[in-house]
Formats: C-alpha cells, sequence, structure tokens
C-alpha cells in the first residue's frame, strides 16, 4: 500500500456566523495502492483540495493519520509532489535551473543528465535556457511537471493541473500524462471536477460528496484511456459518465 | 504608489490565463520598454522650451524684481560663472561631487541597513516588536529637527551630513523590503518547500528574489528623499556641497546661483533614479510578467 488515508479528521473555522466551524472530513479513510492512478472527483468545496494538502503534508488532519511507505506524512517531502493548478515556476530561473531546483539544493554541483533526460521527456529540450514566461501555459505546466518529476517522487499528487488550459490544450496535457505515467507507473493522486478527466485519467475513480467529505461510490476506469477513440460512441465510458453523474446527483 | 498598486494588481492573475498557444512559445514581449532616441517623446522638450519661455516672459516683464525672480539668461550665467570661477571658494564641480558622493555614502548604507532590517523584522516577531514602534515615530519628523542634535553627537564633519540623509532613507527601504517579503505568493514558499527547501533556503532562493520588485520600488523613492535630505544635511555647518550652495548664495540674494543649485539637485535625482531603473532591467528583468 503506497498510501493510506486512515479515518481523518478535519475541521476549519467557518466563515459563516450561525456555524462556528465546519467540518471538512469525518472519520475518512482511502486507501491508494502503489503505482495505481486514481481520481478524487468531487464539486468544489467537497474538501478535495484540504485532502491533497493533508497528503502532501501541508496541512495537518485534527485526529486520524496519513500513512505514506509504511511511515507517518507529518510534513511536505520531495517524495510525494504536488503539481497545482498554477504551475509556479521561478521567473528569475530560466527553464532548466526550474526543473534542477530541488535537485540543486544544499548541492554545490549536481549531476544534469536527469535534468536534460526530463525536459526532453516533456519535449521541451530547445527551451531549456528560455524564461518561464516566455513559454505558453501548456509548456510551463510541462516544466512544472519536469521539476516534480526530476526528483523521482514515490507519488505525484496533482490538484487540477490542467484546469487553466482550454480544452485542446488540456487533452493534449491529459495524454502527454497518461504516457507518462505509463512509462513511470509513479503512484498518482489526481484531483479534478471534471468528470471527463477522472474518467479518461484515471484507472480508478472516487466519487467525493461534501459536509462532510465522503466517498459516494468508485468507479474502474481502467477501460478508458484520454487516447481512446470518440468519446461518446465510447460504451464504457457512457456508462462510467452516467454513473459518475448519478453519484454526484446524490448530492444534498 | 500607483506603481505598486497596480503591480499588485496584476501579481494575482496568471499570465498562463491569458494565453493559450499551444505548440511553441508565445511571442515574448520586452521587458519594459527599451530606451532609445526614437522613443523620446518629443512633447517633453516642448514642454522644457515652453517652461523655458514662460520663464524669460515672467522674468523681463519685470512684475518681480530681478534680484528675487532671476531670468533663464541671467541663471545661465550664474551657471557660467560658479562654474569658471566657483563660488566662495568652492567650485561647481566639487559641490557637486561633494554632494553625490555624501547621498551616493548614505543611500548605498540606507540599502544595505534597510533590506537586512526588513528582512530581519519579517523573520523574527521580537526585532519587528522593537523596531517598528521606533521607525512609525521616527517617520514624521522632518530630517530638520535632528540636526542640532546630530551635531552635537557627531560635529560638524562628513558623519552627521551622511547620517541625517541615511535616517531620512532607511524607513523607506525597510517597508518595501517587509512588503516585498509579505507579498511572496505562498504557492513558491509551499512549492519550495515540498521540492525539499529548507527555512534558509526559502528564505535566500525564494523570498529574496520575490521581494525584489518591492526593493526596487522602495529603492527608487529613497533616491529622492536621499537627495530632498541634502540641503538639510549641507545646513550643519559645511563649506561645500550643492546644498550649501543653495544656502549660502540665498543668504547673499544670489538667486541665479540658487535656481542653478536647485537644477543640478533636480538633475543628479533625475540621473540617479535613471541608473537605478537600468539596473532593475537587469536585475529582474522579469518583473513585469509575475
Amino acid at each position: 500500500m503506497a498510501l493510506r488515508v486512515d479515518q481523518i479528521s478535519k475541521t476549519f473555522d467557518s466563515d459563516d456566523a450561525r456555524r462556528s466551524t465546519h467540518q471538512v472530513f469525518d472519520q475518512f479513510t482511502l486507501d491508494i495502492a502503489d503505482g495505481e492512478f486514481v481520481a478524487v472527483l468531487g464539486p468544489s468545496g467537497c474538501g478535495k483540495t484540504t485532502l491533497l494538502r493533508m497528503i502532501a503534508g501541508f496541512d495537518r488532519p485534527d485526529a486520524g493519520r496519513v500513512i505514506f511507505d509504511g511511515s507517518d506524512v507529518t510534513g511536505p517531502a520531495s517524495d510525494r509532489v504536488v503539481v497545482f493548478q498554477q504551475p509556479g515556476l521561478f521567473p528569475w530561473m530560466d527553464v532548466r535551473h526550474n526543473v534542477a531546483f530541488g535537485l540543486q539544493l544544499g548541492r554545490r554541483r549536481i549531476d544534469w543528465r536527469p535534468v536534460d533526460e526530463i525536459l526532453a521527456t516533456v519535449g521541451l529540450s530547445e527551451f531549456a535556457g528560455h524564461a518561464p514566461y516566455e513559454l505558453s501555459g501548456g509548456m510551463q505546466q510541462r516544466v512544472a511537471l519536469a521539476r516534480s518529476l526530476v526528483m523521482r517522487p514515490k507519488m505525484l499528487l496533482m490538484d487540477e493541473p490542467f484546469a487553466a488550459l482550454d480544452a485542446h490544450l488540456r487533452h493534449a496535457m491529459q495524454v502527454f500524462l497518461r504516457e507518462l505515467w505509463v512509462e513511470f507507473r509513479t503512484t498518482v493522486l489526481f484531483i479534478t471536477h471534471d468528470v471527463e478527466e477522472a474518467i479518461v485519467l484515471a484507472e480508478r475513480v472516487v466519487v467525493l460528496g461534501s459536509n462532510p467529505g465522503r466517498i459516494l461510490g468508485e468507479l474502474d476506469a481502467r477501460d478508458v484511456h484520454p487516447s481512446s477513440a470518440d468519446l461518446l460512441d465510447n460504451a464504457d465510458y457512457r456508462r462510467l459518465r452516467h454513473r459518475a453523474i448519478e453519484l454526484l446527483g446524490e448530492l444534498p | 504608489m500607483a506603481e505598486t498598486m497596480g503591480r499588485w494588481g496584476t501579481r494575482r492573475e496568471w499570465p498562463t490565463r491569458t494565453r493559450s498557444a499551444v505548440n511553441g512559445p508565445s511571442s515574448v514581449p520586452v521587458a519594459g520598454r527599451p530606451w532609445s532616441w526614437r522613443r523620446f517623446p518629443i512633447r517633453y522638450v516642448g514642454v522644457l522650451v515652453g517652461s523655458l519661455i514662460a520663464w524669460q516672459v515672467v522674468a523681463v516683464s519685470h512684475v518681480f524684481p530681478s534680484f528675487a525672480f532671476p531670468s533663464p539668461a541671467s541663471t545661465w550665467d550664474s551657471f557660467l560663472q560658479t562654474l569658471h570661477h566657483g563660488y566662495q571658494g568652492s567650485t561647481l564641480l566639487a559641490d557637486l561631487m561633494v554632494s553625490l558622493e555624501r547621498v551616493s555614502i548614505a543611500y548605498v548604507g540606507a540599502v544595505v541597513i534597510g533590506v537586512t532590517l526588513g528582512f530581519a523584522m519579517t523573520q523574527s516577531r521580537a526585532v519587528f516588536t522593537v523596531i517598528d514602534p521606533y521607525l512609525q515615530f521616527l517617520r514624521p519628523i522632518p530630517p530638520l529637527a535632528y540636526i542640532p542634535l546630530f551635531v552635537v553627537w557627531f560635529g560638524i564633519g562628513e558623519m552627521p551630513k551622511v547620517l541625517l540623509i541615511l535616517v531620512s532613507t532607511v524607513p523607506v527601504i525597510v517597508i518595501n523590503t517587509i512588503n516585498g517579503v509579505r507579498s511572496t505568493p505562498n504557492y513558491r514558499v509551499e512549492l519550495a518547500r515540498n521540492l525539499g527547501a529548507n527555512r534558509r533556503q526559502i528564505l535566500t532562493r525564494v523570498v529574496f528574489p520575490s521581494a525584489l520588485p518591492d526593493i526596487f520600488t522602495g529603492m527608487k523613492v529613497a533616491i529622492g528623499v536621499a537627495w530632498s535630505t541634502l540641503v538639510a544635511a549641507e545646513l550643519i555647518a559645511a563649506s561645500r556641497g550643492l546644498g550649501w550652495l543653495i544656502e549660502q548664495a540665498g543668504t547673499e540674494l544670489q538667486t541665479g546661483i540658487v535656481v542653478t543649485g536647485i537644477i543640478l539637485i533636480g538633475i543628479m535625482g533625475y540621473l540617479m533614479d535613471l541608473a537605478i531603473r537600468v539596473l532593475e532591467r537587469v536585475v529582474i528583468p522579469w518583473r513585469d510578467f509575475v
């Protein structure tokens, strides 16, 4: 088991005057196997980003444990790397140094081969010397992915990484991410509110409901890929999509 | 301040959202605008010429006595006179250089101290609690008020003059540095932590560069503060310097020399501001994209 989220509870102070606190999770449990690609699908406000932040170690649960690779998560570490919606590249470094950022920490000299290899993998070798702001949004997000992958993380935590991209580019990035996953078999937790994105990308889709965050159901989406031919003609896709919408419809 | 506000306004937007190029880089915008003669707005020359004509017209109309309101022509004469023969034993170039030296030393000192203090105040609550009240207390006090104390404490040499400029310039640097540190986007800090950066590495590799745009804003405001404190500083028993020149010539009703000094201070301040803008473009060419 790569990750075990074990009966976690999390409460936030609410802005709502009638309720002083907002319970995001109450004894929530989720298991993710090694090398699995799991999508967490849910409406905004269901706590999926909070879940990701607790797995990443940015936030701590009030109760319960997050166990990664056999030990408790106590803070962020480079074996669980987050890719946010914003690429968040450092504008004062060129693309190559952005990718090498994690490797260079605490080291005077580094082996640049993995950096250049990963840049080639994401297809940006020729932009290694460019400033991040000279790249398009999709290219920036690929650099962000490369910066995470170069750390050889055991798990990728992706928080709606393609939500800011236009439809065409989003599809291209989905195909690309899926290919990367097939190649590296890194465990992936992918958070999205987009039904199609969850189904095509992941092997397993966890549908989340809110107040408090709970699992409404799970879908086995191994048979649908981003590169699958016309999704609307794909019976598996239509069935999964129907089921997902059904589950989401159970929301209060 | 408008500049700061404007940048804050754009900082929250993600440049990626507005670009949708799929393959290949989007057209690369040029950082700021490269300065060239062709771009130099001709209307400013018009304003300059117009002002000179208006000045000359008012002067020759004798609304004001000529000793009180020198014409551009007589100011030019005073300028040449002071340039070639000096004034009360000090040449104009020497006055200019000594003032430039005082301002430069004080300015560099203020930037170093101000940035260090600003960072210390954001990293330690104790330091902030100790320093901040003084900063807020000292800010509204005009530099002139310190002069008697500084003379008693440091005598009448270079020390009190440089210190006076420094003391009045430090707060604006400190405040902008604190601003810059506090406006560092949280995602940058979290990303760095995630990739394994410790507190010191986050500070030097993420927070410091993120604060640079605000530090430069502070530096640009500070250069004006430094020059405007100069005249006050050179009231302290100086025998040279542009501030001294203005003060001394004023007591003798040499208004042509006074105006010369004023214009020179303005030009020096403008040139130093220009130099900092050039430095800014070299150090943080990414400023406009974040």
